[in-house]
């Protein structure tokens, strides 16, 4: 058997799953400190699982500290062959951290959106603010390419991932960046918030498609 | 009286004066150079670890420090000093670039230890005149990408400032930060002036203290414990040691090894001065009865002849102390070929002391047993036995002190483990042989007198044969502990080192950035991939831990150690700067199909360690969703100071090479100017990619 038929039978959407949500995120969400079930994406699948949505639903948590946008292309393209229905698409922070040019970053995110919608994935698009020692000019421009794809590829959006969660001492790790395992629940909640009734919607959609 | 008798002996024995004096001198002499030079290099390493913290004792949080976190250091300490600094990274523009810096602010006078070196020929804390709130202080390669000059106004935040000079040369700069982002010094009241801290701003609180002269907190590791306790885990507590560097904790090496030579001539010096002591005992035993019957009570001979003793070895003490003064200079010189830190000529009487010490208690020690037995001789109490303390003293003295100056229980251990077994097991076997070859025929006279000799003066001969061993046994460790040292501490050769370190180069990038390097003609090196992973389990036992609930301090960091993910390479054989320390290299390629059967990996010698692994071990990761098994198949040393991409395990190819990954690479030897163009060339066709400028930051850390 071909090893790359292995990797993506792993990775496929299994039988049982109506739908395959994808994250594609950063340290934030691939949950660096805490275990990978308390990191957001996996608190969400367990909600998922214990009924929050009438169907059962697939969660991949393509996430890789670190990362930047420059990565997204690439690593969608290596999970397009599992099928996702959904990518949240949570990249950015750390080419802003890095200093970046926003230019750049948006046109990775670009690429990796039009790609996802190229193969019909639903996108939901997380936006990040840099903190305000950065500068006022660095934070708008930032700030501003998230809406600018949002309205650019008309895509659902969840405006701070972060919100509720930055700054607060007790709901992030000793560094004071990386949320700890309350902050990934804050983070779940507020994911979901979004994300539920476009699950309802997008399952709905892909199952009148079927028929 | 009997002092001057003591005196009068050395007077009419010169020839035995003279060799007992020069056996004193010879055998401390290695302990005098060595112990002032490791002396001299401690010194050096603890005033350079407090430079790079730059304080006794240091808060650092992502968190405001506030009062209340003061006062908990000054409940122990109540006459320390304090100074705040801070550290928050922003964006700055000159020339229509932009450029992502690291802005440092320190109220005046902080750092307490270590300066900034400034183009002005001025140093901060020092004769540099303080920022204004208006003014700032670069580093020069911030100058040279952006082609600021000293005049010039950079925006930093909501305010501009002026460059007023560039650093030069900076202790503090750490190779995590300084080097993806030039630094930037700014004033307190500057950071205020650009309004840099607001709610959401990440900033590196710190706060330093000095404590009075003499007060070290590392040599109290309750009290630090103590103070560590009474913080949460936000504030994270520094000390000087804490910051002592590769070259501090390697430089362990050298002194072991030098512990041990100081050891082996204090040994034979010992060894000689013994039998020296006792020939002239022997020689002396007539006068010494002579002495009794005319009157000497045995008390006066025996403070006679230790005051002969005394005078000797405090003569071989101050001349060995002399030449090791002489000696210090030379030594140094050569010393610090190899070593890759400037050390200051620092004296310390430390050693010296301990050499005093040595130099008249190990003789006396050594012989008083003898002196005994010799009064005993001469009172004709012959029958009376030399008490066991007597004997044992000595080697009492010698196990001490082979603790004290190795400073290593294994060093020390290993050292007297030796002694002790060639006691027990080889003395009786040598006997053995010693009694066979007295029983030999041998023709010839002077070889037949030579081996009776040595036979009969059994206890002589082993001590001669255990010394030469000694001795033999450190010329064998010279060429290892050269290999050592080379390997951990000493940079690599600065026309074979990367000078451009080079991250975040995506898949797609890899040929494009190889086009790019020979369109320019700079030559690309040691690209590298790397995949992200998280380590989930080893031999089936869960790895990561669970962080929900209530965790100590220490737990917590490990907790944080074992959830952050690694990364992870693969590679068909190891590089330049990696050896197999044990187990097999790599078969080839993976070539199981069904992927059932675990990949082989190669693990980092230190890491491996630190994780408690074994060859053979099988450990599971996680890549993006996808279990990946791997088998330990073996363990390798990393020389990490040839600043390649390197990695803490690394796969067989074959089985990571279709993972989503980035890949690291670097540029070999560029002149400064290229350097500088090619960083902002990259810049420009591959905004993402990072490059870190490993010249600067080896030149910061070593120098």
């Amino acid at each position: 058997m071909n090893k790359l038929f292995l990797i993506l039978l792993f990775l496929s959407t299994p039988a049982w799953a109506d739908l395959h949500v994808l994250f594609m995120g950063d340290s934030l969400s691939e949950g660096y400190g805490v275990t990978r079930e308390h990191s957001f994406p996996s608190v969400i699948e367990k909600k998922l699982d214990e009924g929050a949505v009438p169907f059962k639903v697939k969660v991949t948590n393509g996430s890789v500290s670190g990362s930047t946008s420059a990565n997204a292309p690439s690593r969608l393209k290596w999970f397009l062959k599992s099928k996702p229905d959904i990518l949240v698409l949570a990249l950015g922070a750390n080419d802003g951290l890095r200093g970046i040019d926003v230019k750049s970053s948006s046109d990775n995110l670009a690429k990796t959106i039009a790609t996802a919608k190229e193969n019909n994935i639903r996108v939901v698009l997380t936006g990040m603010l840099i903190p305000p020692n950065y500068g006022a000019d660095y934070r708008d421009k930032f700030s501003k390419m998230y809406l600018t794809l949002k309205n650019k590829y008309q895509l659902d959006f969840i405006p701070f991932l972060l919100e509720g969660v930055a700054g607060d001492k007790n709901l992030n790790q000793a560094d004071g960046i990386h949320p700890n395992d309350k902050g990934h629940r804050v983070m779940a909640d507020n994911v979901l918030k979004v994300l539920k009734p476009i699950m309802i919607e997008e399952f709905k959609q892909r199952q009148k498609a079927k028929r | 009286m009997i002092l001057r008798l003591a005196a009068r002996e050395i007077k009419n024995h010169p020839r035995f004066s003279f060799f007992f004096v020069l056996s004193v001198l010879l055998g401390l002499l290695g302990l005098t150079a060595i112990e002032s030079f490791k002396g001299v290099v401690q010194t050096n390493l603890q005033s350079r670890s407090k430079e790079l913290l730059g304080a006794d004792l240091e808060l650092s949080s992502r968190f405001a420090l506030e009062d209340r976190h003061v006062k908990i250091v000054e409940q122990y300490f109540e006459d320390a000093t304090h100074l705040s600094s801070l550290d928050i990274f922003s964006m700055t523009s000159f020339n229509g670039a932009s450029r992502l810096i690291q802005v440092r602010a320190q109220e005046n006078g902080y750092p307490f230890y270590g300066k900034l070196l400034l183009r002005s020929n001025t140093q901060y804390p020092g004769d540099a005149t303080p920022l204004a709130d208006n003014e700032a202080w670069i580093y020069p390669e911030l100058a040279t990408q952006l082609n600021i000059k000293i005049g010039d106004e950079l925006p930093i935040g909501e305010a501009v400032f002026k460059v007023v000079d560039i650093v030069e040369r900076d202790i503090q700069q750490s190779m995590q930060t300084g080097a993806i982002a030039p630094r930037v010094y700014l004033s307190m009241d500057g950071v205020k002036r650009g309004e840099l801290i607001k709610f959401g701003s990440t900033v590196g609180y710190k706060v330093g203290f000095k404590f009075p002269e003499g007060v070290q907190i590392d040599k109290d590791k309750d009290l630090l414990d103590r103070i560590k306790k009474s913080f949460d885990s936000t504030v994270r507590i520094s000390t000087p040691s804490s910051e002592e560097d590769q070259v501090g904790r390697t430089l362990a090496y050298l002194g072991d090894f030098l512990g041990l030579v100081s050891l082996v001539a204090l040994f034979l010096a010992s060894v000689g001065i013994l039998y020296l002591f006792q020939a002239h005992l022997r020689h002396k035993a007539a006068d010494f009865a002579t002495l009794h019957a005319i009157g000497m009570e045995r008390g006066k001979l025996v403070r006679f002849m230790l005051y002969h003793l005394s005078l000797l070895s405090m003569f071989g003490t101050v001349s060995s102390i002399t030449f090791g003064l002489i000696l210090m200079g030379p030594l140094k010189s050569l010393a610090f070929q190899f070593l890759p830190i400037e050390i200051d000529n620092l004296f310390s009487f430390k050693p010296f002391v301990l050499v005093l010490l040595v130099g008249i208690a190990s003789p006396l020690f050594l012989s008083i047993p003898l002196i005994l037995k010799a009064s005993y001789l001469a009172t004709r109490k012959n029958a009376q036995k030399v008490p066991v303390l007597a004997w044992a003293a000595w080697p009492l003295f010698f196990a001490i002190l082979s603790f004290y100056v190795s400073k290593s229980f294994l060093v020390a251990g290993a050292f007297l483990g030796g002694i002790i077994i060639f006691l027990l097991v080889l003395i009786p076997l040598l006997r053995l042989c010693l009694n066979f070859i007295s029983k030999v025929k041998v023709k010839n006279i002077n070889l037949r007198h030579a081996l009776l000799r040595s036979s009969r003066t059994w206890a002589a001969t082993l001590s001669i044969f255990l010394a030469v061993f000694y001795c033999s046994l450190v010329f064998n460790l010279i060429p290892q502990l050269r290999t050592n040292l080379e390997n951990e501490i000493s940079v690599a050769n600065p026309n074979v080192r990367p000078s451009i370190f080079l991250f975040d180069v995506q898949d797609d990038q890899v040929e494009d950035l190889k086009v790019f390097s020979s369109q320019s003609n700079l030559p690309l090196t040691n690209i590298s991939p790397m995949v992200r992973a998280r380590l989930v389990s080893i031999n089936d036992e869960k790895y990561e831990i669970d962080t929900d609930q209530k965790l100590t301090r220490e737990e917590e960091r490990n907790a944080r150690f074992r959830n952050r993910g690694m990364n992870l390479s693969y590679a068909s054989q190891l590089n330049a700067s990696e050896k197999l320390v044990e187990g097999r290299e790599f078969s080839g390629v993976y070539q199981d199909e069904s992927m059932e059967s675990p990949a082989e990996i190669s693990i980092e010698q230190r890491f491996a360690t630190r994780l408690g692994l074994n060859i053979g071990d099988i450990l599971e990761f996680e890549i993006l969703g996808m279990p990946i098994k791997g088998k330990v198949v073996n363990f390798r040393s990393v020389r990490w100071t040839t600043f390649m991409p390197n990695f803490f395990i690394v796969f067989q190819e074959g089985i990571l090479n279709d993972a989503p990954k980035t890949f690291l690479a670097t540029f070999g030897q560029l002149s400064s100017q290229l350097k500088d163009k090619l960083q902002v060339d990259l810049f420009k066709k591959f905004p993402n990619v990072s490059a870190v400028d490993i010249g600067r930051v080896i030149e910061r850390i070593v120098v």
